[in-house]
């Protein structure tokens, strides 16, 4: 059975995508392919966005890509999902409107299965909620990128918020990084360098983010490429599950 | 941390997709991309297969042309799993059609589980039951197209071969509304397939069945396994709730006279 937590977890998360993609939240549970004009604020960096809750599929593109998505949208609703389908053809579309865009492969979404509690810090380790001057100090190494970001990125720097750090002496051994994901749902990055693997660090520093961000009142988000399969099993050691998926079509700059 | 099923479970399987695909099992562990030519023995009848355990990724093929080709195109070091991304299976199927393959291409993607935790059977619904289907239900039904993923569909004839035994989640008046249905997919592993239909979901019966599934194969000494497609949320969660974990994942090449 589904925890009150993970319930009021998946309505909120369910009610920013709404807000997000221009659709309604029955759209998600339609078993078919809805197709809804993008808002505008969200139209700009991203073309197209496609979510799944698994029951039914919605694509929110910018108007000046409703009708040929349209035209190439698919019979069955999850295949709007496969990059082949409906993603690759539109990067195909826009060249040749003489327009440069750029598809991310779908991606597995997960949210805790129940109120997230910070596991205890090994002994040995210290553990300690961080901010923007230790993103500043550690970013440029791009041993961390996915709790800090990759150096160079100016829109992931907009959206990196705080951090949780264990340290091995003055070492960051494990990184967990919390981003901007949507109003009131903040995402959780983590990296563990690479001579602390395979301890169950990633685990203490997801569990401790994630336990500030709910004590902050918001929701904790985790994502990974299907195919990181390391990254999905970590998700569910964290407490995590799987509840949708996304794609993104984005405008890249000339 | 993995227990000791999952330990014993992925270890068998990464051994069998290994001897499957051509490859050592220490070649999902390697960080690059292995490009290897299918056995002839190997079960698997798909032109490429592109698999991963997570670290490390393995490109199977069955015409050592496209293994040339394979190695040709292959993503930069640390970056294996770019093997999955269209523009090297579509540029793989591309390929294939220019050697003759003339209807080759690329199939979606699906995830795998292995078995990490044994669960007790679960209650149905009151009135509900589960049992054996025989084998002219097991015709008749597939037929319908109702259960194609417990089933198979009626030109399917590999995976008809293969088929080992179906149970049904029946309701109080008899009639079949959720199916399960186990093949023989590599030596000593059966995966499971399962439908219910989407009138009797939210009920528990995929869960029921997924369970009553795993303790036969179990009982029979073999090993369970359990994929979904890549963004099938709900089916995943149906393979978590009933004690599997993530392994691997897959994408493929094929042609499709070669699959039926």
């Amino acid at each position: 059975m589904a925890s009150d937590y993970f319930l009021d977890a998946l309505d909120r998360y369910r009610a920013v995508r709404t807000k997000e993609l221009g659709c309604t939240p029955l759209d998600f549970d339609s078993h078919a392919l809805t197709i809804a004009p993008r808002p505008a604020a969200e139209a700009s960096r991203f073309v197209l966005a496609a979510f799944t809750f698994g029951t039914g599929t919605v694509v929110s593109v910018a108007p000046e890509y409703l009708e040929w998505t349209r035209a190439n949208a698919p019979e069955t609703h999850y295949r709007a999902m496969f990059p082949n389908v409906l993603l690759g053809p539109m990067v195909e579309e826009a060249r040749a409107r003489d327009e440069s865009l750029a598809y991310r492969s779908p991606n597995l979404s997960f949210l805790p299965e129940t109120e997230p509690f910070a596991l205890p810090i090994p002994s040995g380790l210290t553990g300690t909620r961080v901010g923007p001057d230790f993103r500043a100090q550690h970013v440029a190494s791009n041993t961390y990128h996915n709790a800090l970001g990759e150096p160079g990125d100016d829109y992931v720097a907009s959206l990196w918020r705080f951090g949780f750090v264990l340290y091995a002496g003055d070492t960051p051994a494990a990184v967990a990084g919390a981003y901007h994901d949507y109003d009131g749902v903040i995402e959780i990055g983590i990296d563990v360098a690479r001579s602390y693997r395979g301890i169950g660090l990633a685990r203490v520093a997801v569990t401790n983010l994630a336990r500030i961000i709910t004590d902050k009142g918001a929701v904790p988000s985790y994502y990974c490429a299907p195919t990181n399969v390391r990254s999905h099993r970590n998700a569910l050691a964290c407490g995590f599950l799987p509840v949708a998926s996304a794609a993104r079509v984005m405008r890249q700059e000339s | 941390m993995p227990g000791s099923l999952y330990r014993e479970s992925s270890a068998i399987m990464k051994a069998t997709l290994a001897r499957q695909m051509g490859c050592q099992p220490a070649d999902y562990e390697s960080h690059e991309v292995t490009v290897v030519e299918r056995p002839a023995d190997s079960r698997e009848p798909h032109l490429v297969l592109v698999t991963t355990c997570g670290t490390g990724s393995v490109v199977s093929v069955r015409d050592p042309r496209l293994g040339d080709w394979a190695r040709a195109n292959a993503p930069k070091p640390g970056r294996n799993q770019q093997i999955f991304l269209p523009k090297f299976l579509e540029g793989m199927a591309s390929e294939a059609r220019r050697l003759g393959y003339a209807d080759a291409r690329s199939h979606s993607s699906s995830g795998g589980m292995v078995l990490a935790e044994e669960r007790p059977p679960r209650e149905l619904p009151e009135g509900f039951r589960i049992r054996e289907l025989t084998g002219a239900e097991v015709e008749a039904l597939r037929s319908t197209l109702q259960f194609d993923n417990a089933l198979g569909e009626p030109d399917e004839t590999r995976r008809i071969a293969a088929h080992r035994i179906a149970f049904a989640a029946v309701d109080p008046h008899g009639t079949v509304v959720a199916v399960t249905g186990i093949w023989d997919q590599y030596p000593g592993i059966d995966e499971l397939g399962l439908d219910v239909l989407r009138e009797h979901r939210g009920a528990g019966l995929a869960a029921a069945l997924t369970i009553h599934a795993i303790r036969w194969i179990r009982s029979e000494g073999r090993w369970p396994i359990y994929t979904h497609g890549f963004t099938n949320v709900r089916s995943m969660n149906n393979g978590l709730a009933c004690g599997f974990r993530p392994l691997w994942f897959l994408s493929a090449v094929f042609v499709p006279e070669d699959m039926h």
